[in-house]
């Protein structure tokens, strides 16, 4: 097996392993190597044909290919290398990688420090126990978009959309525009799950119908989807058996969730968020184990692939650091516990010391609102909304006390009462 | 004779769903919106709204088959399924670098198609 | 060309008996109405569990096939290089009235000669061996000689044995005709023509009445029995060491929660007679039923409801007769019946397998040995388990694409995917049950798009065609761009 000492190893080329071996060479070291399992750099970028990125990192509106060209030519520039089609199979808790790929075979990796960048995969269509037989037609919305807008594929005539968050509409949207019929978006809560630019131009561009409150009750067809049979749901968010109707389909798309594809990270004995479903992480984007960094959607959904750039750059200057052997133990360790109303916070660990802007996802839509961050800090917000991380960041404090931060979220006017 | 229309403003997550009174299609009050950026988007949306466009053509001889496209510019809402009709059809041949002009003033709309990766040729 | 021997139906019991009889110099054709071996029903859907025993009435032929077959399957497992888990099972009761129960098991089980039967009582020992278990069991029956396997590998493996031995399988073929003269079978007509042969087979599952009216025997109707299941994430491996039964009703034995081979977590089955021989959509009432029952067993899965992968139906072969119908006639000559195969029909299989070969060998046909008859099955390698790395090496060198994973979740790589094809796969389903290909955590999400594309390739078909298990089943039906035209 081929063994193979290098300082750095980066486990995905997306967004957010592009930043980090991009930051890593430009802090000086010189042996980066991204490991990516696909067949072309740029992780889920190149398939999202849309614009909306790019506009806090560059102050452009780009689309997804155009925003992640541009870390890959500067990848190329920095001469990072890269190795396509290769698995990564384990990582051990001593840090060496075992992969493979058809060019090298298997390979024995021992890096001195390693970012783990792999993403997220989509929620598959099965865990959510709505019954039926097992027919084609049925997608999740990355497949469908890698399958129409990649491949060259057109996956049926009349579609329904399950899940109304930004990759649900942007699917509904992109259909339409190839020529379908979307008869439906489904959401189950009360209100859209994206932004609303893109319910605007997703579907009441396109009239298509967003069906709120609603879910799917069972799928028809054997071999090919038919049809979907849906329902109105109560507010307890259960189908209410008389409003029951069947909607033709030949095509279900399903966008009900995206989860940080961690299976490496807990093999390697990493501390995993069970809220964030991603390694903990502190201010430096490192983990638990020492040497090992993680940044991007491996360590949360982000919203904004700008943000995954961000906290990519954070973990290319601390894997750096820590090559070079200066990346001492923080001092402090301060835990940000997610409180009331918070889903949850990263980094979950910070020392204080030095400013670090915090991702927050909240749990439920509240308008006019205080964040609080212990008993330290407070910050306004007009609205929050599941769908849309909150940004903040803390000033640095040589004074702050040790011990945990519980970040909150109460309503401005009163700081007990709930919304 | 007046008329009255409702936009939801798309500029920041509030989502204002701003009313708009219009007296012979020209707007002459805007209210239910919180700032000035979300006022002149409204007036925009109902005036002259546009969109951004975004696409895929075909491509010969790349090891992918479809290539992304956009329109250097926003164009006008209504004219989006004619954009779409227009391209449909189009195949081009690889290489493309990034930026490659692929429709020049798509439908004289004053924007050019444009593609948005580098392929190159297999 | 004229068989000896026409097997109908391409499950586990069709497979077995054709390898069984490809020992012989005989010439056999089976064939199955769908795409592919064990696509047609309760083969790909069951639980996997070889039984030890104790649940059959003593001198059924269930009771007598199970410890037989029971104790032929190690070597059997081998032989075809199928996974098979001595993992044992425990029945569990929770209460005086249910621990009677046990005892009653017991005693059956010694009856029918199943080994090392024992009642555990002391709760500790029972938290020791199974530490999820619900604190509220009172008393659990052990049956160590209870094992899994992968029933749709194991009837892909058999296939491929039997393929390799000589005998002709014919896909896509549905017999729609039993030709009988004199009193005797003479062959069948199927959508691709007349297939003559002097024995017949019916190992045709839940449409085996079918089948067996074509013959003219009327002795038994079969009811398609649903069972319901949940699939779980790897993570909850270790959950269960054993197979998990509740204690058995007259309707079936209950819902269970097992590991597979694969290392998935799985519940299941409930038992409700449906009308349509093809309906196998799982229902609200049944997967919540599902769930409830093993709830009674695990209660910590209820926390686990987000680690659900999937969820399937399948039909049991529920006959009439109660039992196994493993039996010829006087008339028709030469047509035999291996119907009602129904659980504890994977534990019993070889054991029914070799009581076919007996009457086989009644309907005068000469059974001499094959010199050239290799049993052994050689399965697709998996450069990801511990392959010892010269022989890794050997398989890159023949082909890299070994080296290239595809199944990102499953670790699946593109040469054995080739390899799947090259041995029969058409399909997504079959790429599926012969490498684990889109069985993993994503659900084929990742790599779906590339499975579509390689049996395109390798089938030498526009992707346009390419189907999940044969049929209307197209994944991606239309060209870019074709729904914009006109």
């Amino acid at each position: 097996m081929r063994q193979r000492d290098v300082e750095l190893a980066i486990v995905g080329g997306g967004a957010a392993g592009l930043a980090a071996a991009i930051a890593a060479r430009r802090a000086g070291v010189s042996d980066v190597l991204i490991l990516e399992r696909g067949q072309d750099l740029g992780g889920i970028l190149p398939q999202c044909i849309h614009t909306g990125f790019g506009l806090h990192y560059f102050g452009e509106n780009l689309t997804g290919p155009e925003y992640v060209s541009r870390f890959i030519k500067q990848a190329n520039a920095l001469r990072v290398e890269h190795k396509l089609e290769t698995m990564v199979l384990k990582i051990a808790p001593n840090r060496t990688i075992r992969a493979i790929n058809r060019v090298d075979g298997p390979m024995c990796l021992r890096p001195k420090a390693i970012v783990l960048a792999m993403g997220c995969r989509e929620r598959p269509w099965g865990t959510l126990g709505i019954p039926g037989a097992r027919p084609a037609g049925i997608f999740t919305a990355g497949t469908a978009q890698w399958l129409m807008d990649i491949g060259g594929h057109m996956l049926g005539k009349r579609i329904v959309i399950l899940g109304s968050g930004d990759v649900g509409l942007i699917m509904a949207r992109r259909f339409a525009m190839e020529g379908a019929n979307v008869e439906a978006v489904i959401e189950v809560m009360p209100y859209p799950g994206g932004l609303s630019r893109n319910v605007v131009q997703c579907v009441d561009d396109f009239n298509i119908p967003l069906l709120l409150s609603h879910t799917i009750t069972r799928i028809h067809g054997s071999d090919r989807l038919e049809g979907v049979r849906i329902a109105q749901v109560d507010t307890r968010r259960k189908p209410m058996p008389e409003t029951e109707r069947s909607l033709k389909c030949d095509t279900l798309v399903v966008s009900v969730g995206l989860i940080p594809e961690n299976e490496l990270s807990r093999d390697a004995g990493l501390l995993v968020d069970e809220q964030t479903g991603g390694p903990v992480v502190d201010e430096n984007m490192a983990t638990s184990l020492r040497g090992v960094f993680a940044c991007g959607n491996v360590v949360h959904i982000n919203d904004l692939v700008d943000h995954v750039t961000w906290s990519g750059e954070i973990a290319g200057k601390s894997a750096a650091r820590y090559a070079f052997g200066s990346f001492p133990p923080p001092r402090r360790r301060i835990r940000l516990r997610p409180g009331r109303n918070v889903r949850y916070v990263v980094p979950q660990i910070i020392s204080g010391v030095k400013p670090v802007t915090c991702y927050l996802r909240v749990k439920r839509p509240m308008r006019r609102v205080v964040i609080h961050v212990g008993d330290t800090y407070t910050f306004f917000r007009r609205i929050v909304r599941p769908p849309e991380i909150e940004v903040f960041t803390l000033p640095g404090d040589e004074q702050i006390k040790d011990g945990p931060m519980v970040v909150s979220i109460t309503m401005r006017d009163n700081r007990d009462a709930d919304a | 004779m007046t008329q009255t229309r409702e936009v939801t403003c798309i500029i920041c997550p509030l989502g204002c769903k701003a009313k708009l009174i219009l007296d012979e299609g020209k707007v002459i009050s805007v209210t239910n919106i919180e700032c000035p950026r979300g006022e002149a988007y409204a007036i925009t949306e109902i005036n002259a709204p546009v969109r951004d466009f975004f696409t895929t053509v075909k491509v010969a001889g790349a090891r992918v088959p479809m290539l992304p496209v956009r329109a250097t510019g926003p164009i006008p809402k209504d004219k989006m399924m004619a954009c779409i009709r227009e391209v449909s059809e189009i195949v081009v041949q690889a290489p493309i670098p990034l930026g490659t002009v692929i429709v020049k003033n798509l439908l004289n709309l004053g924007v050019d198609l444009v593609s948005t990766r580098s392929l190159d040729a297999m | 060309m004229k068989s000896d021997v026409l097997i109908v139906g391409g499950g586990l019991m069709g497979t077995i008996i054709a390898r069984e009889l490809s020992r012989y110099r005989l010439r056999i054709t089976l064939v199955e109405k769908t795409a592919d071996i064990a696509f047609g029903g309760a083969t790909k859907a069951n639980t996997g569990i070889i039984h030890a025993g104790y649940d059959d009435q003593p001198g059924t032929l269930k009771a007598r096939f199970c410890v037989q077959g029971n104790r032929l399957w190690p070597a059997l497992a081998r032989d075809l290089g199928v996974p098979f888990q001595r993992t044992g099972s425990l029945v569990v009761a929770f209460n005086e009235e249910e621990a009677h129960t046990l005892r009653s098991l017991q005693a059956r089980g010694e009856t029918n000669g199943v080994p090392s039967l024992e009642i555990i009582e002391h709760r500790p020992k029972l938290r020791s061996m199974e530490p999820h278990l619900s604190n509220t069991a009172v008393a659990a029956l052990h049956a160590p000689t209870a094992a899994i396997t992968s029933p749709y590998e194991v009837a892909v493996a058999l296939a491929e044995n039997a393929r390799q031995n000589g005998v002709r399988i014919l896909l896509n073929t549905e017999v729609k005709k039993i030709i009988l003269k004199e009193g005797s079978v003479r062959g069948v007509h199927t959508h691709n023509g007349l297939l003559e042969a002097d024995v017949l087979i019916n190992a045709a599952g839940v449409s085996a009445d079918v089948i067996s009216a074509l013959a003219g025997v009327d002795t038994f109707s079969i009811t398609p029995v649903k069972g319901e299941y949940f699939v779980f994430d790897k993570r909850l491996r270790a959950v269960v060491q054993h197979v998990l039964f509740p204690v058995p009703t007259p309707m079936s034995k209950g819902i269970v929660v097992t590991h597979t081979t694969s290392g998935n977590l799985l519940i299941g089955p409930n038992a409700h007679s449906v009308d349509d021989k093809t309906d196998l959509a799982t229902t609200t009432p049944g997967l919540d039923e599902v769930f409830e029952g093993a709830l009674k067993l695990v209660p910590q899965l209820s926390t686990k409801r987000s680690l659900i992968i999937t969820h399937f139906a399948g039909l049991r072969a529920e006959s009439s007769v109660g039992d196994f119908t493993v039996e010829s006639y006087d008339e028709p000559h030469g047509f035999i019946n291996v119907a009602g195969i129904k659980s504890p029909g994977l534990t019993a299989a070889p054991s029914i397998a070799e009581q076919v070969i007996h009457l086989v060998q009644e309907q005068g046909l000469e059974l001499t040995p094959k010199a050239t008859f290799d049993p052994n099955h050689r399965p697709i390698p998996r450069p990801v388990d511990d392959i010892a790395h010269t022989r890794l090496t050997r398989l890159l060198a023949d082909d890299s694409r070994y080296g290239h994973m595809v199944c990102r979740c499953e670790h699946v790589s593109e040469g054995e995917i080739v390899e799947a094809i090259r041995r029969g796969a058409t399909t997504l389903d079959g790429i599926k049950f012969r490498t684990r290909a889109g069985m993993g955590r994503c659900q084929g999400g990742f790599c779906t798009p590339h499975l579509l594309h390689i049996l395109a390739r390798e089938l030498d078909i526009p992707v346009e065609d390419v189907t999940k298990r044969g049929g209307a089943s197209k994944i991606a039906p239309y060209q870019a761009k074709s729904l914009l035209r006109g």
